[in-house]
């Protein structure tokens, strides 16, 4: 109960037991046995006596002459118990009230029932997918959605956009020569991106994605970063299969392979083919804002209590049978490779990261990250830099390692677990001061941490501080997740395990 | 409690998941205990009363104790203040249906507003709202839904909503008359191929 409702009932309390004893002193007064002993010719109406002996008492109101028998000014039991009910049935009251009004606050959002129903709803169409096209994989269709995602807004307002024809119905290039009001969107960031729906018909196959991002926008030769949530939907023609991860992955002629290079009408220019919308591969339908805020810094050093810590863990459907196919696929007992992944892999990704975060020098940890999560991390550490803060995560400790669900395809498998870990969370500016969270109270959490693996790669754990690749040292791996030592890509998952997606509890939904 | 709640959420969100993949309409729902805080007519009332205690106590015949007549009028308030502040059904009675439904009308608008039901492409957002200590429902449809289909047809969706006060059970009675709208929309907001729910599903409706 609020404070200030238990301070008024008490009020409301005390003044009716005042308003009692003064109407009907003997009641609030009197002890058990009847051994008060108040002069009978004292009425209760105190009219005759006002003038004498009101402050006998030392507490009462009425006449006072009623009191002179004694317990003069005292709250007797019947007063006590008076006073008491009148606090407890108002208590019960507003309790029943307080119940009544919350169970009327009703608005049409999805539960997490409904979330889990729709997440088993997709995986299930996947799975269905998957038996049409083999080719089909989760990860990959994701790396193509975000990288269309992020050429349209990079190219928006640049003649490259055209590139973007086979892939989008309705390529709408700017072409605004007014400078002040043409828009110009740069540095990107994809923080997460999920499938949410899977349509699959006679003629055609259709995937909605939904895309946390944000992004700059220059206009004006003024500046302001956006926060968006969108959902994109793609479809393509039935009996179209997925292509190889290299075609996916980098924007390319569907037909021939070769860097994309379209003209206005989508013809490639290498092999002079005209790729017709959703026949070779993806292409975008439609596209939506969700939800668009003006990203401001200014709650970089804001702690949010923890919201989904309690909340029950939500495994995927079948997940004990699904693990077991992984492991036979594997050729490994899973049991004993569940202990060391969360050993080798789990727990010592889990602290490099933490540690790599709290120095803001994601470097180190370059190699055990996908690009799509290193931008995003890279992205707010350069704001924490920008605004001379540093959050530090100290004293990092993991409780509880839980497997929650496994995905396989032909090209890809990853691993989602929820983490149970606490540490001192804080932030504080260049002279130290702490300016949010606590260096002293433990900050308990949970997380869902997605690996993902190159299918039929066997290694799970390497030495970390090397190359999975050549084993140089992993002091040269750019931005781009290529070592500067053997020019490989190693931040796709093609050597062992890289962290993908870290979801929080409230907004995870299987 | 939060049990009841959250499989009646469960079970409204389904039957609006339902209507939308039947037709091109997004639809939002929202329950609220009541749409204003009317605390002035608690106020009024206390006030009343305390004016009454004093003038029982300024013309009764017999004297009082002067702490008697202090307490007990700022008691009187106080339980005036409290009975009607407390006690729905009394102050329902004394509140004007012309203040109720005005009431209810502005805070449909702001969540209308405010969660941007607005914000669909074909304007097709219809937001549901139902105030319970107001007894009154309050349906505000987007342009392109509420040009979609005759005001009688309106009307027959809006009558069926208003009606659930007079059923016993009036959550059932709000499932219920969401599953009866389910034709209109159907046939007037036929489903389009490819459709995308376009309202997010963590609507901000804090006011």
């Amino acid at each position: 109960m609020k404070l200030y409702k238990l301070l008024y009932i008490s009020v409301i309390a005390l003044f009716a037991f005042f308003l009692i004893n003064s109407i009907l002193p003997q009641v609030t007064s009197a002890r058990p046995g009847g051994g008060h002993s108040y002069s009978s010719g004292s009425s209760s109406s105190s009219s005759s006596s006002s003038s004498s002996s009101s402050s006998s008492g030392g507490g009462t109101y009425s006449g006072g002459s009623s009191q002179s028998g004694g317990g003069s000014g005292e709250f007797t039991w019947l007063g006590m118990l008076i006073l008491v009910s009148i606090v407890a049935a108002a208590v019960f009251i507003d309790k029943y009230v307080t119940n009544r009004k919350e169970a009327k606050e009703i608005l049409s959002t999805p539960t997490r029932e409904n979330f889990r129903e729709n997440t088993d709803k997709v995986e299930k169409a996947i799975k269905e997918l998957k038996k049409i096209d083999p080719n089909f994989s989760k990860t990959l269709f994701l790396d193509f959605a975000s990288s269309i995602y992020t050429k349209y807004h990079s190219w928006y307002d640049k003649p490259e956009l055209k590139n973007l024809v086979p892939y989008m119905l309705n390529v709408r290039i700017d072409n605004n020569k007014d400078e002040a009001i043409k828009k110009h969107i740069y540095n990107i960031v994809i923080g997460s991106i999920h499938i949410s729906e899977v349509k699959l018909q006679s003629a055609t196959q259709g995937i909605v994605v939904t895309i946390e991002a944000n992004y700059s926008v220059k206009q004006n030769n003024k500046r302001t970063r956006y926060i968006v949530t969108e959902k994109w939907n793609f479809f393509r023609d039935a009996g179209v299969l997925s292509h190889e991860p290299e075609k996916m992955r980098e924007l390319s002629c569907p037909n021939c392979g070769a860097a994309a290079n379209f003209t206005d009408a989508g013809v490639c220019e290498s092999c002079g083919t005209l790729i017709k919308p959703g026949e070779m591969q993806w292409e975008l339908l439609t596209s939506s804002i969700q939800n668009q805020e003006v990203f401001e810094t200014g709650g970089l050093a804001y702690y949010a209590p923890e919201k989904g810590t309690g909340y029950e863990t939500l495994f995927q459907k079948n997940y004990k049978n699904e693990f077991e196919v992984f492991a036979k696929n594997n050729n490994v007992e899973f049991e004993v490779w569940k202990n060391n992944f969360e050993t080798k892999v789990a727990k010592q990704y889990f602290t490099k990261i933490y540690d790599a975060w709290s120095t803001n020098n994601l470097n180190v940890v370059r190699n055990l990250l996908t690009d799509r999560l290193y931008e995003s991390f890279d992205f707010w550490i350069k704001n924490y830099k920008r605004k001379k803060l540093l959050n530090k995560l100290d004293n990092v400790k993991v409780y509880k390692v839980e497997f929650v669900k496994v995905d396989t395809d032909k090209f890809y498998e990853s691993v989602t677990i929820r983490i149970a870990a606490s540490c001192f969370d804080y932030v504080q500016n260049k002279e130290g001061k702490v300016e949010g969270g606590s260096k002293s109270i433990p900050r308990v959490f949970t997380e869902y941490w997605t690996f993902i693996r190159r299918s039929g790669v066997k290694i799970d754990d390497y030495d970390y501080s090397k190359c999975p690749n050549c084993g140089a040292p992993a002091n040269k791996i750019g931005q781009t997740g290529i070592c500067d030592y053997c020019d490989t890509k190693i931040s796709n998952g093609d050597f062992s395990w890289v962290l993908s997606i870290i979801t929080q509890d409230e907004v995870y939904k299987g | 409690m939060d049990n009841l709640k959250n499989s009646y959420k469960k079970d409204l969100y389904s039957v609006i998941e339902d209507i939308e993949s039947n037709s091109k309409v997004e639809i939002v729902t929202m329950i609220k205990s009541q749409s204003g805080v009317y605390r002035d007519i608690s106020f009024f009332y206390g006030a009343v009363i305390l004016f009454l205690a004093y003038s029982f106590f300024m013309f009764s015949p017999p004297e009082f104790d002067v702490y008697l007549i202090y307490f007990f009028t700022i008691a009187a308030f106080v339980i005036g203040f409290s009975i009607v502040e407390f006690i729905s059904p009394i102050k329902s009675i004394l509140i004007s249906k012309k203040r109720k439904n005005k009431q209810v009308e502005i805070y449909a608008r702001a969540i209308f507003q405010k969660a941007g039901i607005r914000h669909t492409k074909d304007k097709i957002g219809v937001f549901i709202y139902v105030s319970v200590f107001e007894k009154q429902t309050y349906i505000i449809a987007d342009r392109g839904a509420e040009m979609s289909m005759p005001n009688e047809d309106w009307e027959e969706i809006k009558t069926k909503f208003q009606n659930v006060f007079s059923t016993p059970n009036f959550y059932q009675a709000v499932i219920e008359s969401l599953q009866s709208s389910k034709p209109f929309f159907s046939k007037y907001l036929p489903p389009v191929e490819n459709d995308v729910n376009e309202l997010p599903d963590n609507l901000d409706v804090d006011i």
